[in-house]
């Protein structure tokens, strides 16, 4: 089977097309170098799939899209498992594509393992790491992944069945303004009968602490030794225009809710700066942190795991030290 | 109603190790637990019997014969039949492989509703559930935080997502994966463990699921793992002990550096 090119799931949600996607366009150019450098062409393709999507073209070519397929219908308008399984699955069979990119979002993960199945591939979750094998005539791409809880990497390869499929999660690549030209969109045929009965009865966005920690500049985060010290961390945190998170432990305390938990079951963040304060550092946790540019750790014990991910490791005690910061403000 | 949970064994890998001299994980000493998600799994088809007393109950297991022991403890929270998928042609696969494995065990049995874990804390992919309602052509919801309703035709849940909660109602049959968050499964009754001690754990290997070696297993995956390492655990950063001021006046100037930028 003649198998080309490197396609990306562009996830709209009523309208609002979703960064990862643009991430991993960005994440296919440099893929496509590499294969490139091997003497093999691939464009990087865009599957731009949602209802009125129109506006999201420029910006799909704008991160790395040499071309954008465009799958609209108003049933997509708000990406559901059925429609997106079928829309993706049949974009797959039509074009072939050698490697297909889906952002590890809650809907990426839940249509993926379907799509995959459906069209007989390969699925790797969560890749953090890709780059096409080396070795001479080697067309596989190495895809790296944390298991076990981020204790233990493997690389897995998909080397029978096409495409070469993986999610991915967001915030692990950048967006690169590569600018590539925008040309006509190749406009997909979309039919679809549902047969599956899931009536959506509401929808309601959840209760929001602290601000949106993807966003945040910067993060101050508290572990579960600083529950008795929350108030003190969070006016801290606001004193420096930080956004305050925390770790399981902490939510665990009670003391603040889980839709500020940074980890691998909670956020994952790239700010410039967290500061990690009573932080053991488990893989769950740093998994959610570790690509902040800046790390500060605060742990009165010397062999905590957090300062193996720290910048700048500080023993003593969080609070103590915070209010000797202070200071110097 | 029928209700089929799918429980994997993990270890617990918040205990895992790291030997940072070999470059292993080291698994000696940390204990298998019941897949903290997939407990959920089986709190709630507990709860939905406890609504529905004619409700039947079934764990199914893909794993190693030690997994017996947990199937025990799940007779001990009142599930009503276990059995362990075992054969040795099944080891080594990836989720194609193992969701092929376990449709074809689901497909020996009548069920209303399926209920898995939304991610194994071992392989971390979270792509099993979502495969086998692929392979028995079901509705799925993933992501399930509570259950809302359920009647005899179909179940309403919460499906929660990054930013935002979805009400919704699916009819039977139908598969769901839960979230361990917010639903604590309930204890074991010790008397009921003990009792399921004399019970016969029926094993379905091969034969049973009439699989073909080529399709399941390291053989019949997808996928391949190339190569497996743990990170190095080489510190990084710059130490600052017994000088708080030094700590101080570094941490305040990365604030000021980081304002201005
Ligand atoms: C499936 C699964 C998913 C998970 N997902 C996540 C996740 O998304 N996010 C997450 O964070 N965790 C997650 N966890 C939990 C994770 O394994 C850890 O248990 C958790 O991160 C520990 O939180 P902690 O560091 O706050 O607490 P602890 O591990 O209890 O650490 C507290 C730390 O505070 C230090 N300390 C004590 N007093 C002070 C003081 N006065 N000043 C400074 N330091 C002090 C101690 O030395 C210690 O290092 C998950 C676990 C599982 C099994
Ligand atoms: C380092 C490493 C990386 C891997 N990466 C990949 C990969 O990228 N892609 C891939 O296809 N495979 C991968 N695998 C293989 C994968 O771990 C196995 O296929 C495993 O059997 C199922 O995946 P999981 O543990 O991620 O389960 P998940 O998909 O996370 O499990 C979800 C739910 O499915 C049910 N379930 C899962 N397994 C069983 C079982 N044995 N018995 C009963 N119910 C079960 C449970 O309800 C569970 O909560 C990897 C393995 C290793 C060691």
């Amino acid at each position: 089977m003649n198998v080309k090119d490197i396609y990306v799931y562009i996830e709209v949600r009523e309208q609002t097309a979703l960064d990862v996607g643009f991430q991993l366009l960005s994440l296919s150019q440099t893929l496509k170098e590499q294969y490139a450098a091997k003497s093999i062409a691939q464009d990087v393709v865009a599957v731009l799939v949602g209802h009125n999507v129109e506006k999201h073209i420029k910006t799909c070519h704008d991160y790395g899209a040499d071309k954008v397929v465009v799958v609209d219908h108003e049933v997509l308008n708000f990406p559901t498992t059925e429609a997106v399984t079928h829309a993706l699955t049949q974009v797959i069979k039509t074009f072939n594509p050698e490697c297909f990119l889906i952002g590890a979002t809650v809907v990426g993960r839940d249509i993926a393992p379907r799509v995959a199945a459906r069209v007989a591939t390969g699925l790797t979750a969560d890749a953090t790491h890709l780059e096409v094998d080396p070795a001479d005539d080697s067309r596989l791409l190495l895809m790296t992944r944390p298991a076990f809880g981020g204790n233990l990497y493997g690389t897995i390869i998909c080397p029978f069945s096409y495409p070469q499929m993986s999610s991915i999660r967001p915030e692990v690549f950048v967006k690169v303004l590569y600018e590539r030209p925008v040309v006509e969109p190749i406009r997909f045929d979309f039919s679809f009968t549902p047969k599956h009965t899931i009536e959506v009865l509401e929808r309601k966005v959840k209760h929001k602490e602290g601000g949106d920690l993807k966003k945040a500049h910067m993060i101050l985060a508290g572990g579960r030794s600083m529950a008795n010290h929350v108030e003190k961390l969070q006016e801290f945190a606001s004193s420096i225009n930080a956004t305050f998170a925390a770790s399981r432990g902490l939510v665990e305390s009670g003391k603040v809710g889980k839709d500020i938990q940074v980890g691998q079951t909670g956020t994952s963040v790239r700010p410039a700066l967290y500061i990690a304060c009573g932080i053991s550092g488990a893989a769950q946790h740093t998994a959610g942190m570790e690509n902040a540019q800046t790390i500060i750790a605060i742990n009165t014990d010397p062999e905590a795991s957090i300062f193996q991910f720290s910048h700048l490791g500080v023993v003593g005690d969080a609070v103590e030290v915070l209010k000797e910061v202070q200071k110097y403000l | 109603m029928k209700i089929i949970v799918l429980v994997k064994q993990v270890p617990n890998t918040t205990e895992i190790k790291v030997d940072p001299i070999k470059g292993t994980l080291i698994r000696d000493g940390v204990d298998s637990i019941i897949n903290p998600d997939d407990r959920a799994s089986v709190e709630c088809a507990l709860m939905i019997k406890d609504q529905f007393p004619e409700t039947h109950v079934r764990v199914l297991t893909m794993g190693p014969k030690q997994a017996v022991g947990m199937l025990q403890e799940l007779y001990g929270m009142g599930v009503d039949e276990c059995s362990l998928i075992n054969d040795a042609i099944f080891a080594g696969a990836d989720t194609w492989a193992t969701s092929l494995t376990l449709s074809k065990a689901i497909a020996l049995y009548e069920y209303d509703l399926i209920l898995a874990g939304r991610q194994a804390i071992d392989g971390d992919t979270a792509q099993v559930g979502p495969q086998v309602a692929e392979w028995l052509d079901l509705p799925q919801v993933t992501y399930v935080s509570s259950i809302k309703e359920v009647t005899d035709k179909n179940i309403t849940v919460v499906k929660s997502y990054e930013d935002m909660e979805e009400v919704c109602r699916v009819s039977f049959p139908c598969l769901i994966t839960t979230l361990a968050d917010q639903i604590k499964p309930r204890l074991g009754n010790f008397s009921l463990v003990w009792e399921s001690n004399q019970r016969e754990i029926p094993i379905l290997t091969s034969v049973e699921l009439k699989a073909d070696p080529k399709e399941v297993g390291l053989k019949g995956s997808l996928t391949q793992v190339k190569k497996t390492f743990v990170k190095s655990v080489s510190k990084k950063g710059q130490m600052i002990k017994d000088d708080i001021e030094l700590a101080a006046k570094t941490i305040a100037d990365i604030i000021h550096q980081n304002n201005h930028a």
